[in-house]
C-alpha cells in the first residue's frame, strides 16, 4: 500500500459501518453539548455554535471513516503480521509470529452487530507492545490465532 | 530434595526502620492529643497516645514476628502479614535477579533490602526487608544457585577484579559535566523577589547623595551573588554525582554483570547477560568533544529504577566501553560501513525545530514588535538541525543492528536481531511531503529518551530495510 514492503489485503467492507456507526455515537454526545452550550449561553448570533458542531458531525460520520478504512490493511504471511493504518499519520507494523507472547480476539458491541472482530497481539515489547488488527471476521482471525499458536507451539515443543 | 530446619526471620534492627516509618501514624494521634490538651478534654488525650503507642511500635512488631522466609523443596516461600496472611512461593528456577538495596538507615544498621525479581516482571517480585547485611549476601549467592540450595548454606567470599570502576576524581569529572540547572531556577527566583523588595528601597535612596556610590555597591553585590550561584551550581551537580556514584565498581562473574554505587545509600544490582536487550552509547555536548562516553544497557524487567535502563559506564573512554561490551557478548560499535540517512533528514530537521520557533515569534511580533528580533533564533536552530544529516547514519549487520544520531548529544546504539519485538514504520504529514518515513525496531524494557529510530528514511529504502529487520528477527 503505502509503503509497498508487501501487498496487503484491506479489512472487511462491514468495517467502514464500525467506523461510522463509533463517530455517530461520538457526535451524539458532542452534539449534546453544543446544543447545550447553544441554549444557555450568550452568542453574538444564533447557531455560532451549533452549525460547525453539525459540519464536524457530518465530516466525522460521512466522510472520515471510508477514508481511514482505505488506508488500512493487513496480510498474513504466516511468518509475521502486518498492520497498516492512519492517512494522516500512516503506519505500518510487522510482528514476527516468534515474538508473540500471547493474543486476544475481541469483540466491542458496535462489532458484534456487524459481526467483525479485531485480533490484538501482544508481544515483550514497549511502545508497540500490543498491535491491533480490527475489522476482520471472527473466522480470519481464529485462523490467525490458531495459525500462529501451532508455530509458537512447536518452537516450545 | 532439600529441607530447611526451620523459617527465617528479618532482621530484629529493620524493627526500628519500620517504626520509624509507621512514625506517620504518631502524627494524627498527636495532633489530637494537641487539640484535646488545649482544649482540656483529657480523656482523648490518653485515647490519642494509646492508639500512637500501639500503631507506631506494636503494630511493626506483630508485623515482624508475622514475616517468615525459607527456602525449601527448591523455591523460596514468603509468609507475612497480619490479618492478610499472604504466602508466596517462588521456585529457585524463575529466580533471574537478586539484587541488594541499602537506604541511609540500612546502611547504618548494617542492614540490607533483598529484592528478587523473576522473569519478565517489572515489580519486584519477592522483597526481604531488611535482613543482615552478610545474611543478605549470603541469600543471594544462595538463590542464584538454583535448585538444591538450603537456606542455611554458608557464603562464598570471592572479591573479582572490577571490570570498571570509577575512581574518586573521575566521578567529580561527572559531576562537574553533569552541573545542576537546579539553582540556576532558584537564582532567578531570588533575584525576582529580591526585585520586589529592592524596588521601594532604590526609590527611597534616589534622593540622597550617597546615591551614586550605592548604585556601585548594588552592581557588586549582584556579581557576587552571580557568582555564588554558579559556584551552588557547581557544587550542587558534584555532589549529586558523589552521592549517586562514588565508589562506583562493575564485575562480571557466571554470566552476570554486578554494580556496586553510592555514597549514603549503597546500591548493588545484578543483571544477567541474557536479560540485556541493547546496549546504548551515549555522548553529551561538552564530554563527548573530550572523548566521554556513557553506556546503559537496556534489560528486560530490570530491577534498577522504573525505565529498566541501567548504567554500567556512567563516564568512560571508548577504550573502557569496548570490553566490557565483548564481556556482556555484544559487538562492539563498527568503524567503518555506515549508511547515511540522507540530505533530507537535515531538511525535515530544520523544518521541524524552525517552524514553532517562526511561529512563535510572528505571533508575539503581532503584539510585540520587538518580538520580530526572536526570529534571530532561528540561526543557531537550523544550523544545527541541518548539520543532523551528517550525524546521523545506520548499519544493519550480520547479527545486530546499529543506529548513529544525535548533533549535540551523540547517541549510538547496538541491537542484536534477537531483541527486536516489532518494527514499525511510520510516515506523518511532513515526511509524507518529503517523501520520508521513520522505522521503528521496538525492543522490551525501552524507555523515555531518543530511541533508535531511523529518523526521516526515505521511503524507497523502507521495504528493503523492513524486509532485513523482519527477516533476521
Amino acid at each position: 500500500m503505502t509503503f509497498a514492503i508487501i501487498p496487503l489485503l484491506p479489512l472487511e467492507g462491514g468495517y467502514v459501518k464500525v467506523l461510522r456507526a463509533r463517530a455517530a455515537i461520538r457526535s451524539v454526545l458532542l452534539f449534546a453539548a453544543a446544543v447545550g452550550l447553544e441554549l444557555f449561553v450568550d452568542w453574538p448570533f444564533p447557531g455560532i455554535v451549533l452549525v460547525p458542531a453539525l459540519a464536524f458531525a457530518i465530516w466525522m460520520v460521512g466522510v472520515v471513516p471510508p477514508r481511514r478504512w482505505k488506508h488500512m490493511g493487513y496480510a498474513y504471511t504466516g511468518r509475521e503480521l502486518h498492520v497498516a493504518s492512519g492517512f494522516l499519520f500512516r503506519s505500518h507494523t510487522v510482528v514476527p509470529v516468534s515474538r508473540v507472547q500471547h493474543i486476544d480476539i475481541v469483540q466491542g458491541p458496535v462489532e458484534r452487530f456487524f459481526s467483525l472482530s479485531t485480533l490484538v497481539l501482544n508481544t515483550a515489547g514497549s511502545d508497540a507492545s500490543a498491535v491491533v488488527l480490527p475489522g476482520i471476521t471472527r473466522e480470519t482471525a481464529e485462523e490467525i490465532r490458531d495459525s500462529i499458536r501451532s508455530q509458537i507451539g512447536s518452537a516450545l515443543a | 530434595m532439600t529441607d530447611a530446619e526451620g523459617a527465617r526471620r528479618l532482621h530484629p534492627a529493620s524493627l526500628l526502620i519500620d517504626a520509624a516509618r509507621s512514625a506517620r501514624a504518631y502524627a494524627i494521634p498527636g495532633i489530637v492529643a494537641l487539640v484535646a490538651g488545649s482544649r482540656g478534654e483529657f480523656r482523648w488525650i490518653g485515647i490519642a497516645l494509646l492508639a500512637g503507642l500501639v500503631l507506631g511500635l506494636v503494630l511493626p512488631a506483630l508485623r515482624w514476628r508475622a514475616f517468615t522466609y525459607r527456602i525449601e523443596g527448591g523455591a523460596l516461600t514468603i509468609e507475612q502479614g497480619l490479618s492478610n496472611r499472604r504466602r508466596r512461593t517462588i521456585p529457585l528456577d524463575r529466580i533471574q535477579d537478586v539484587s541488594l538495596e541499602q537506604g541511609v538507615a540500612e546502611r547504618i544498621l548494617g542492614l540490607a533490602k533483598v529484592k528478587i525479581e523473576t522473569g519478565g516482571g517489572c515489580a519486584d517480585e519477592g522483597l526481604l526487608d531488611g535482613v543482615g547485611l552478610s545474611e543478605a549476601r549470603r541469600l543471594r549467592q544462595v538463590l542464584q544457585r538454583g535448585r538444591g540450595a538450603s537456606v542455611d548454606a554458608p557464603a562464598e567470599t570471592v572479591e573479582e577484579a572490577p571490570l570498571f570502576a570509577m575512581p574518586f576524581g573521575r566521578v567529580l569529572l561527572l559531576g562537574l559535566f553533569n552541573f545542576s540547572l537546579v539553582w540556576l531556577v532558584a537564582l532567578m527566583w531570588l533575584i525576582g523577589k529580591a526585585d520586589d523588595m529592592l524596588e521601594l528601597d532604590w526609590s527611597a535612596l534616589a534622593d540622597t547623595a550617597e546615591h551614586a556610590s550605592m548604585v556601585r555597591l548594588g552592581l557588586w553585590t549582584i556579581l557576587a551573588l552571580i557568582g555564588l550561584v554558579l559556584a551552588l551550581t557547581v557544587i550542587g551537580g558534584v555532589a549529586r554525582a558523589v552521592i549517586r556514584y562514588a565508589g562506583f565498581r562493575l564485575t562480571h562473574r557466571d554470566g552476570r554483570f554486578r554494580l556496586q554505587q553510592g555514597l549514603f545509600a549503597r546500591r548493588d544490582t545484578v543483571i544477567l547477560d541474557r536479560r540485556i536487550q541493547l546496549a546504548q552509547v551515549r555522548g553529551g555536548a561538552i564530554r563527548q568533544w573530550l572523548g566521554w562516553r556513557a553506556l546503559e544497557f537496556q534489560t528486560l524487567g530490570g530491577s534498577d529504577g522504573p525505565s529498566g535502563r541501567l548504567e554500567v559506564a556512567p563516564l568512560a573512554r571508548d577504550t573502557e566501553i569496548g570490553p566490557i561490551l565483548d564481556v556482556a557478548g555484544f559487538p562492539r560499535l563498527q568503524a567503518d560501513g555506515w549508511k547515511g540517512i540522507g540530505n533530507r533528514h537535515g531538511l525535515a530537521m530544520a523544518l521541524r525545530r524552525g517552524a514553532p520557533i517562526a511561529l512563535a515569534a510572528s505571533v508575539a511580533g503581532w503584539f510585540e514588535p520587538w518580538a520580530w528580533l526572536g526570529l534571530i533564533l532561528l540561526a543557531p536552530v537550523i544550523a544545527v538541525a541541518l548539520l543532523a544529516t551528517r550525524h546521523h547514519d545506520y548499519a544493519l549487520r550480520e547479527t545486530d543492528m546499529q543506529v548513529r544520531r544525535g548533533v549535540l548529544r551523540r547517541h549510538a546504539w547496538i541491537l542484536p536481531y534477537a531483541s527486536v519485538q516489532v518494527v514499525s514504520i511510520r510516515q506523518g504529514p511532513l515526511q509524507r511531503m518529503l517523501g520520508l518515513t521513520t522505522v521503528s525496531a521496538d525492543s522490551a524494557g525501552a524507555s523515555s529518551g531518543p530511541r533508535l529510530d531511523l529518523v526521516d528514511l526515505p521511503a524507497a529504502l523502507v521495504p528493503e530495510v523492513a524486509r532485513e529487520l523482519v527477516a533476521r528477527a
